[in-house]
């Protein structure tokens, strides 16, 4: 090999050719285009193993990916509303600033056996009993590139929340977000939202996005739901060398929400306000395809507060008692994870990691403790996919965790995938998942007390004194777990453009925690529904779901889809027992079309219909919703060029008739028209 | 003093031409653009072939000195690697046999003084020919009929001749032109809204380290699989590359300079002979593509060409 040292010395020549030795260091410059150095180059790792996603024919489980494309053309103005477009899903308004989603039903007003988790931040509250704080979620919707939805239990991966439903909500990255961005809509019912993104490649190896956006609307028709919502977040991706990046992201999000009924004597009218930070540092190593070790650090802080005065008159002690309510909480989570996938064998593809979380609540009013409550969690997990032959892909993995409220548990994932065919594929899977209790489920211990002396006939009653006991604590609780049987088909056709992905299954659910009520004599006023959480339920869920999808192009597809959930509770127990609620937790059919149509090569229609069966976010039947139907519609056009790269959307919400989606009597989820633009600068 | 160095050098050079041992021995210059592990990989294989008839190698790398020019003119033949070393060269006019190799064809095509004397004049590409692209894309993609591409200022030609090639050979080619960086994320977006594969274009102001990872999230984001020309696109996220090796490349260029020393005449500009294919199964596996294994298709490939 030539080195610098071989480099010929022989006799120098006078006469030095001026001019083509001028040419000779100008002419380099001016073709770099058109050299060699593309050809020759390293290029960095850009579809690492982690950030490609799982074949649908490979994968452990039934996977719905929603898309950009089906993002913008549902309409959507908050990420909640896209769960409709997946089978097995129900979402119900309780407000129009408080939305429940659930897959396969098991839900009351506060859904927590669902876990969320943007770009592997997990956005399960730790702090209240709902799992998942739409509002709070610290991601734009403009800014997602698409969401992963695992139909499904899959503790073995996510870990003890992953128990019905996982969705992963990935981000662009900031190199595929240059540039400045706006989006402004406007519409009835207080619809004001603005967004601004700043793209810019900061160097060769690193690019950022700048997002702030505001979403404003007065909420449903005559209740106090009205919501302000802002959110900044900063993308940073910085390029290490050629096989490492690190991510950086940090986010803000403050909502401002109305609470409360009119005439409620203990839950008035009010606004609470929610705000949410978090950073995150993510460090990925993709040495070669196949091999990757990445390390992610986030940290998390949430902040509630939401505290007023009341004067509630108690005819039976005939006193009018003073309270403060405060509801004030702070939850600070700290999450690290370490994670390798690894190519054993040519056929052996392996995944290993560890994890650990810590979380730290301080709600004095639900916890009846000033100091707060913390919990740990720590876990190992590992998965082997094993492609045995061409026809035949095996999948087995778990997960072992610790957690400082219930001990250790062991969620277990087998499967097997049979390629019938190049386009069709049998899947048979078993799983067990669990969830931990929430750290109010097992240490709540709400008692209020008064704020201010009160006299009850002669005697005065000292402030802070013990008035009622709402929820006492279940040191007992333990992890509630699922048991799921599935077989699956999967058909992608693609010379017709046509997938068909259909499930059958089982999901025994067991030591479910409910909310049972008992007589409580602590405090002034003792009371005989002191709600406390047990392991006491059980569930056994069978059914299908079936979605076919036809999409010849980007822009325009029609997906059908149908779900059929049957769910059986334990035979009736003793009377005063709530154990058969489950029954009635998710409509026994639901179906959606959802379709676009790119008609001209600027225009878009696209329609979503949805007829859902009736249910209950109760634990009874008396509180069942009637079965409903939606219809959104949407019509976009793209500017041409002379004007700018942008759209211009006009879309109709639930334009036929209002619904009950939560409880009769309760709100109306009625009809919305909006206009948006969005335009890249 | 000048003077009486190039005497000597003459008589040196005198003497070595009569030596028996050596009687069609020639001396050759190998000019390098730069020292690093693919220069040097070409390098070494243009000097075995030349060793190996006898020839003398003697290398030197880029910027040159302008005492190297006299030593240039002493060659029989010079041999550039890579586009820089073949435009110091050409810049000297030297009127000697002149090889340009590892380098682009609309490098060579833009030299000075390629028009001279085509066989005295000529190169091996570091490029692929545009048909033996469109041929793997219709060996390993049957199902994929469409072509996207997306040419910049300097790629114009290279664009036209894989839009003709794919026509000819019945795929559907949709090519868009993109001057500046900036333009490219939107032809991108316009091209992949039906499925396609797009076939990446040496144009190194539109795919490069930069945009690389802005090219291969987009076209993963549409379902669209990427076909690259080095080994590094297949490990950045390209479904597969077609590409010849710098020691490819540096046995031709050795074996055309032989023929040009026996000669005295040098083979027409050629595109390289050898290739690889390389793939990236896991991408394969993501987009749910049932590609072949990259030797299989390397095979096809040649037999299609009539290679053995």
């Amino acid at each position: 090999m030539p080195t610098r040292s071989q480099r010929a010395t022989t006799a120098t020549p006078r006469r030095i050719p001026a001019l083509p030795l001028l040419l000779s260091l100008l002419l380099p410059q001016a073709s770099r285009a058109a050299d060699e150095a593309g050809h020759l180059n390293d290029l960095p790792v850009v579809l690492s193993a982690t950030r490609l996603s799982q074949a649908p024919a490979d994968a452990p489980g039934a996977v719905t990916v929603i898309d950009r494309e089906m993002i913008r053309a549902s309409g959507a103005r908050s990420i909640h509303e896209l769960f409709r477009l997946v089978p097995g899903f129900q979402l119900g308004m309780h407000t129009g600033n408080s939305p429940l989603v659930s897959y396969h039903g098991l839900a009351d007003d506060a859904p927590r056996r669902m876990l969320v988790q943007v770009d592997g931040r997990s956005t399960y509250s730790p702090y209240l009993t709902a799992g998942v704080e739409w509002n709070q979620l610290g991601v734009d919707i403009d800014d997602i590139e698409r969401i992963e939805v695992f139909r499904g239990s899959n503790s073995a991966a996510y870990g003890s929340n992953a128990f019905l439903g996982v969705a992963n909500i990935i981000t662009r990255s900031p190199s595929e977000t240059l540039g400045n961005a706006l989006r402004y809509r406007v519409g009835d019912g207080g619809v004001n939202d603005f967004g601004a993104r700043v793209g810019r490649q900061l160097s060769d190896d690193a690019a950022m996005r700048l997002r702030v956006a505001r979403s404003r609307d007065e909420g449903f028709a005559t209740i106090n739901d009205w919501r302000r919502a802002d959110l900044a977040t900063l993308n940073v991706d910085w390029r290490a060398g050629i096989d490492s990046t690190l991510e950086f992201q940090t986010g803000w999000t403050d909502a401002h929400t109305g609470i409360g009924k009119e005439g409620n004597p203990t839950d008035p009218e009010r606004g609470s306000h929610t705000s949410t930070s978090f950073g995150l540092l993510r460090w990925r190593h993709a040495p070669a395809p196949g091999e990757e070790l990445t390390l992610t650090y986030y940290h998390q802080e949430e902040y509630g507060r939401d505290v007023y005065d009341l004067r509630v008159p108690v005819a039976r002690v005939a006193a009018v008692i003073p309270l403060r309510l405060d509801y004030d909480f702070k939850a600070i989570r700290d999450d690290f994870e370490l994670q390798r996938i690894t190519t054993l064998l040519p056929s052996l593809r392996a995944v290993g990691g560890a994890g650990v979380r810590a979380d730290r609540l301080t709600s004095p009013t639900h916890f009846n403790r000033p100091d707060g409550v913390r919990t740990t969690i720590s876990n190992a997990f590992g998965t082997l996919e094993w492609r045995a032959s061409p026809r035949w892909l095996f999948n087995v993995g778990a997960m072992v965790e610790n957690n400082s409220l219930t001990g250790t548990s062991l969620a277990p994932r087998g499967s097997a995938n049979y390629h019938m065919t190049d386009q069709q594929t049998l899947r048979f899977s078993v799983n067990r998942s669990n969830r931990n209790p929430t750290a109010f489920e097992q240490k709540s211990n709400t008692i209020f007390v008064n704020s201010a002396p009160f006299t009850v006939g002669r005697s005065t009653i000292p402030a802070g004194t013990a008035i009622s006991q709402t929820f006492r604590p279940a040191p007992e609780l333990r992890a509630e777990r699922i048991t799921t049987y599935e077989l699956g088909y999967l058909a992608e056709l693609r010379a017709i453009a046509t997938t068909i992905d259909a499930r059958v299954f089982l999901e025994r659910a067991r030591k479910l925690v409910e909310m049972n009520t008992e007589p409580s004599t602590l405090g002034l006023l003792p009371r005989n529904n002191t709600r406390y959480f047990a392991n006491s339920g059980s569930a056994d869920i069978r059914g299908l779901e079936v979605v076919a999808t036809w999409r010849p192009a980007s822009r325009t597809w029609l997906t059908l889809q149908h779900t059929e959930l049957r769910i059986d509770g334990p035979a009736p127990g003793p009377a005063g027992t709530v154990s058969a609620w489950v029954e009635n937790t998710a409509p026994r059919n639901s179906s959606t079309v959802f379709g676009a149509w790119a008609f001209l090569p600027r225009w878009q229609l696209s329609v979503a219909k949805h007829w859902i069966g009736s249910m209950s976010w109760y634990q009874d039947a008396e509180h069942r919703t009637d079965m409903y139907r939606q219809l959104d519609l949407r019509l976009a056009y793209l500017l041409p060029p002379a004007v700018g790269r942008g759209e211009l959307a006009v879309t109709a919400r639930n334009i036929d008739g209002s619904d009950q989606t939560y409880a009769p009597g309760t709100s109306w989820w009625g009809s919305r028209l909006f206009g948006t633009l969005s335009l890249e600068l | 003093m000048a003077l009486l160095r190039r005497i000597l050098l003459g008589l040196v050079l005198a003497l070595a031409g009569s030596l028996p041992l050596h009687a069609q021995a020639a001396a050759v210059a190998l000019v390098l653009s730069e020292e690093s592990p693919a220069f040097n990989q070409a390098a070494e294989a243009t000097s075995t072939e030349l060793r190996s008839a006898g020839h003398r190698v003697q290398t030197f790398v880029a910027p040159l000195r302008p005492e190297d020019s006299g030593a240039l003119a002493a060659n029989a033949l010079i041999v550039t690697l890579g586009t820089r070393a073949a435009q110091a060269v050409a810049a000297l006019s030297p009127r000697t046999l002149v090889l340009h190799t590892l380098l682009p064809r609309s490098a060579f095509e833009r030299l000075p003084t390629r028009g001279d004397d085509s066989r005295r004049v000529s190169a091996v590409f570091i490029d692929q020919p545009a048909s033996r692209q469109i041929e793997l894309l219709r060996i390993a993609l049957p199902d994929w009929p469409r072509v996207a591409l997306v040419v910049g200022r300097d790629s114009t030609e290279l664009g036209a001749r894989l839009q003709a090639s794919a026509r000819d050979r019945r795929l559907r080619p949709a090519l868009e032109h993109a001057a500046e960086e900036s333009e490219l994320y939107p032809a991108l977006q316009r091209m992949l809204g039906e499925p396609a594969v797009l076939l990446a274009v040496p144009d190194t102001t539109l795919f490069n380290n930069r945009t690389i990872s802005n090219i291969l999230l987009t076209a993963y984001h549409h379902r669209s699989p990427v076909v690259g020309f080095s080994p590094a696109y297949v490990k950045a996220g390209a479904l597969l590359a077609l590409y010849s090796t710098p020691a490819q490349i540096g046995q031709q260029a050795g074996e055309a300079a032989r023929q040009g020393l026996t000669s005295g005449a040098l083979p027409s500009p050629s595109a390289p002979r050898q290739f690889r294919v390389a793939t990236n199964p896991y991408v394969a596996r993501s987009l749910g593509i049932a590609l072949e294994d990259a030797s299989v298709l390397q095979d096809r490939l040649e037999r299609a060409e009539g290679n053995p």
